[in-house]
């Protein structure tokens, strides 16, 4: 009785989040065309675009960066995170208090002392050193990553009741840091950065090299990401989605695996709040919110869970569609938003790329792939 | 703490634990009998407040001691039947896919929000509490507001409604039977689409009760109903899932927690305790204050 | 041949469900290499007793002890497997969007650990070991197959497939033949018989002439305790298992 209603379980939920694998492996080369046609656009927008649409693309980049890791435990671990902001804005405050140190040479910043601070907290001080700050940026939201998941895993909370942590997470920091406005600027966060390491953050030039050094981090990332999910423990991690007790059951513990996938999203979206916040040159609590961090979902549920390369995509796509329309259409905007959650979720639930890879198995396909073959 | 402090943290932890619970109590339903994540639920709570509203405008200044009376069953109406179109066009495609449901209905809450904003503006309302719920009870140092008892009894009134609904009337005994073996019962005859949409409406009717007591605490805006759903899924998370009672140890430790640390420390960081303090319970009693121990693992 | 020797037992074990005792006070060897089917009416507690052997419910009472003492109830399920217990369950359960041989290299004997993991590649003998148990359990064709799309039989013969790769010390099996065809649960019972030697099986089986076959020693279970215990002669002549199994007919 037991085993009956526990697998009944398991199985309700597999067929939504079945990987579109076995249509990737029937066109491998869309894979590497469409990595090519990336890095190719990559490569030219710097030429095209105005400086200040680059810089914009440049943030969207990062958020690539947080949607693959996103990807790696939503899509291919089965755990949806949506307290994945509290990692981008953990490793952009990291950077954040190392820019602002650099701007004001070590002493205390000024929101500190209009909320009445006396003296810089000692936890400020090492964030004065580059070597400090730019790995504490990536390594503390691992950390917290690590504890949270272990403790979650540890004792079997996934599914609904993760996601609901993860998202009381974001809630709990955020009212954090705005209650905290000594220590970390409030609501008005951080901001007015002059340098880092010595160069203007304002200059065109460290605009084009922070560019750059997004674009071929995203890149590192990605082709990372895709390494590990290729390698035993990307099976692995897909093994333990399809089936967690089963996992368990050929000798895996899942604990391990879930919180070494979580720590390591949370540490890229910690990389990625490092980039963002040094082309922002402004941080503040909305960009670590529940809303926020929602939004990082629905740029891999749009691109395509379960696909790196859906994921990258989705936040690269979602991100310029919001600049353009909320723009025009501040009203409707956040219809648009709602809409696409529901649309994708009913419609497309393995987004973008999920869609382009089902074409070759839909009936209108196969006749014209049968009509060029017949006719050499 | 003295005495004076100690009985008035006592009162504002019940306070803010019958609040909790009578949001919470709709979710036990929805999520924790029905297993549906329905982020809008916090959009179900602002409909509910905003229908206090519509009802304070119906009645006009002279009418507002009946309005709020009439508000009530009103937006439970209201509610209800949103949840039941959610529930017919939405939710029924997406039964066993608990995450595509959680992103489904968030998307709902984003248009509610908006829509709300739409209709009555970005701007809080305030409605006018019915002249009876002025005033106080005075109790030695202890000063307890008649709007927070009303809300009280309200909240006790919906637990012991929904438990006689529940475990005591003919459609409550479908609605246990179909949530613990849809097979089953279905084979029985019962229509566990009509069980469906029946429970889910109650649960969602639930919030627009809510939704009608919070008015009496404060402002309302779209973002009211955010403010909550964290907190009163957290409510559901720790009490346990499934049984009513976990939605009310749930709240009472919410309310307890919450209120204890906010005393002893400041409102952001006393949340942050709270936190930590559920994730620590958590990793001791990891299915809640209340759990059933039941045959499957998972 | 050399005395037996026990390589799994259980003492006085207690599992109860919410106050009900499914299984109470029981004792159970198994002894090393030996071919074992276990028996019994629904509900006398054979899927229990696996679950409590593999770590699945914990006794409240009692201990499991295997080979030279390890007590497996104080372990986590992933560890009583990495020590060589394996375990096929009911319902068949496959990894659905993995491959057949991916299914199965992740079965592979050895370490479980994620550096492991992380550093692992198939060497050229594990592709052999593979390759030689997908010709045993028939599934050469599918090899790039998902496993959710294979048919019920064939997600039987890949679990058990999962199983044989790990080359454990004591399999553990439950109602491996159900859905299969006669031919196919004659080519199980061949397989069992022809494992190797050190390894121990138990089988908890419906099917009677299945039983009847390939058993040697059997166990029958009634209402959470040991009935009797022999090969099929003694207990087929047990009044006792005979009462048993007739009150369900007369029931029925």
């Amino acid at each position: 009785m037991a085993a009956e209603q526990s697998s009944s379980v398991g199985q309700v939920a597999a067929p939504a989040l079945l990987a579109p694998q076995p249509a990737l492996r029937r066109i491998p080369w869309l894979r590497w065309a469409a990595t090519l046609l990336l890095i190719a656009a990559l490569l030219i927008a710097p030429m095209v675009l105005s400086e200040f649409r680059l810089g914009l693309l440049a943030r969207f980049l990062t958020y690539a960066i947080v949607a693959l890791g996103l990807d790696l435990i939503w899509g291919y671990t089965g755990i949806l995170s949506l307290g994945h902001g509290v990692f981008f804005g953990l490793g952009a405050y990291c950077t954040a208090m190392y820019l602002k140190l650099e701007a004001t040479a070590g002493k205390m910043p000024d929101f500190m002392a209009w909320s009445g601070v006396d003296d810089m907290p000692f936890w400020w001080k090492p964030f004065r050193y580059a070597w400090f700050a730019i790995p504490a940026s990536i390594l503390i939201p691992m950390l917290l990553g690590a504890i949270l998941g272990y403790a979650a895993f540890r004792n079997r909370i996934k599914g609904v009741f993760f996601s609901i942590l993860s998202q009381a997470l974001a809630l709990v920091m955020v009212t954090l840091f705005i209650g905290q406005q000594g220590y970390t600027g409030g609501t008005n966060g951080m901001t007015n950065f002059k340098t880092f390491l010595g160069q203007d953050l304002n200059s065109d030039h460290v605009g084009h090299l922070l560019y750059w050094v997004t674009a071929v981090i995203l890149i590192g990332v990605y082709f990372g990401c895709r390494g590990l999910v290729n390698s035993k423990v990307g099976k692995i991690l897909v093994a333990i989605r399809d089936g967690e007790n089963r996992a368990r059951f050929i000798g895996y513990d899942p604990v391990a695996y879930q919180t070494f996938v979580y720590a390591l999203s949370a540490g890229l979206a910690g990389l990625a709040g490092m980039l963002f916040v040094m082309q922002e040159g402004l941080i503040t609590p909305t960009k670590m919110d529940i809303l926020m961090s929602i939004k990082m979902v629905l740029w891999v549920a749009i691109g395509g869970r379960a696909t790196l390369f859906g994921a990258m995509l989705g936040a690269i796509v979602v991100n310029s569609g919001e600049n353009l329309l909320s723009e025009k259409y501040p009203e409707t905007w956040s219809y648009m938003l709602g809409a696409s959650f529901l649309a994708v979720v009913l419609f497309l639930p393995q987004g973008i790329v999920g869609w382009v890879m089902g074409i070759p198995r839909s009936p209108l396909w196969k006749k014209f792939a049968k009509s060029s073959e017949a006719t050499p | 703490m003295n005495s004076a402090a100690l009985l008035s943290n006592l009162f504002n932890s019940l306070s803010l634990a019958s609040i909790l619970l009578l949001i919470a109590l709709g979710l036990a339903i929805t999520f924790g009998l029905m297993r549906v994540i329905n982020m809008a639920h916090g959009e179900f709570i602002m409909a509910g407040a905003y229908s206090a509203y519509v009802m304070q405008n119906l009645f006009g200044a002279r009418g507002a001691n009946w309005a709020f009376l009439a508000a009530i069953p009103f937006a439970f109406v209201v509610t209800a039947a949103m949840g039941w179109v959610l529930e017919a066009t939405v939710i029924r495609r997406l039964y066993g896919r608990p995450l595509d449901t959680l992103l489904a209905t968030w998307g709902i809450s984003l248009m509610l929000q908006q829509g709300a904003r739409s209709i009555f503006g970005p701007q809080g309302k305030s409605i006018q509490a019915p002249a009876w719920l002025d005033g106080t009870i005075t109790l030695g140092a202890l000063v307890m507001p008649y709007n927070r008892l009303f809300i009280m009894a309200l909240s006790i009134a919906c637990l012991v409604g929904m438990w006689a609904f529940l475990y005591r009337s003919n459609a409550g005994r479908r609605i246990q039977a179909t949530m613990q073996n849809r097979e089953m019962a279905s084979c029985l005859g019962i229509s566990t689409r009509r069980v469906d949409a029946l429970a889910f409406s109650v649960g969602s009717g639930l919030a627009g009760v809510a939704g009608c007591a919070l008015t009496l605490l404060s402002s309302i805006d779209s973002n009211v109903g955010t403010k909550y759903i964290v907190d009163s899924f957290m409510v559901v998370v720790l009490g346990g899932v499934g049984q009513l009672a976990g939605a009310f140890a749930g709240a009472i430790g919410m309310g307890f927690l919450n209120t204890g640390w906010e005393y002893e420390t400041t409102a952001s960081l006393g949340k942050v305790l709270t936190f930590a303090c559920i994730i620590v319970f958590l990793q001791w009693r990891p299915a809640g204050i209340i759990s059933s121990r039941s045959r499957a693992l998972d | 041949m050399n005395a037996p020797t026990a390589i799994l037992s259980a003492h006085d074990i207690t599992v109860e469900f919410s106050g009900f005792k499914a299984i109470q006070n029981l004792n159970f060897t198994l002894n090393a290499g030996e071919l074992r089917f276990l028996i019994g009416p629904n509900g006398a507690g054979k899927t229990t007793l696996l679950d409590s052997i593999c770590g699945r419910v914990k006794p409240a009472t009692g201990k499991v002890v295997f080979k030279d003492g390890t007590e497996l109830q104080r372990l986590q399920e992933h560890q009583i497997v990495q020590r060589g217990i394996a375990r096929k369950f009911q319902t068949p359960a496959v990894f659905g969007s993995l491959s057949v041989w991916d299914n199965l290299a992740l079965s592979l004997r050895g370490p479980r650990n994620l550096l492991a993991s992380l550093r692992s590649r198939l060497s050229g003998q594990q592709h052999q070991e593979i390759d030689k148990w997908l010709n045993v359990i028939g599934l050469q064709e599918q090899v790039n197959t998902l496993a959710g799309q294979l048919s019920h039989g064939q997600k039987q013969w890949l679990e058990i497939g999962m199983i044989l790769v790990q080359t454990p010390d004591v399999l553990l099996l439950d109602e491996p033949a159900a859905g299969m065809t006669d031919h196919e649960t004659d080519a199980l019972g061949k397989l069992l018989q022809n494992l190797d030697p050190h390894q121990t099986v138990l089988v908890v089986e419906h099917d009677m002439e299945f039983v009847r076959r390939y058993a040697h020693t059997v166990t029958v279970m009634h209402e959470g305790k040991i009935l009797c215990e022999g090969d099929m002669e003694t207990v087929q002549n047990d009044p006792r298992v005979a009462e048993v199994y007739l009150q369900r007919r007369v029931e029925a």
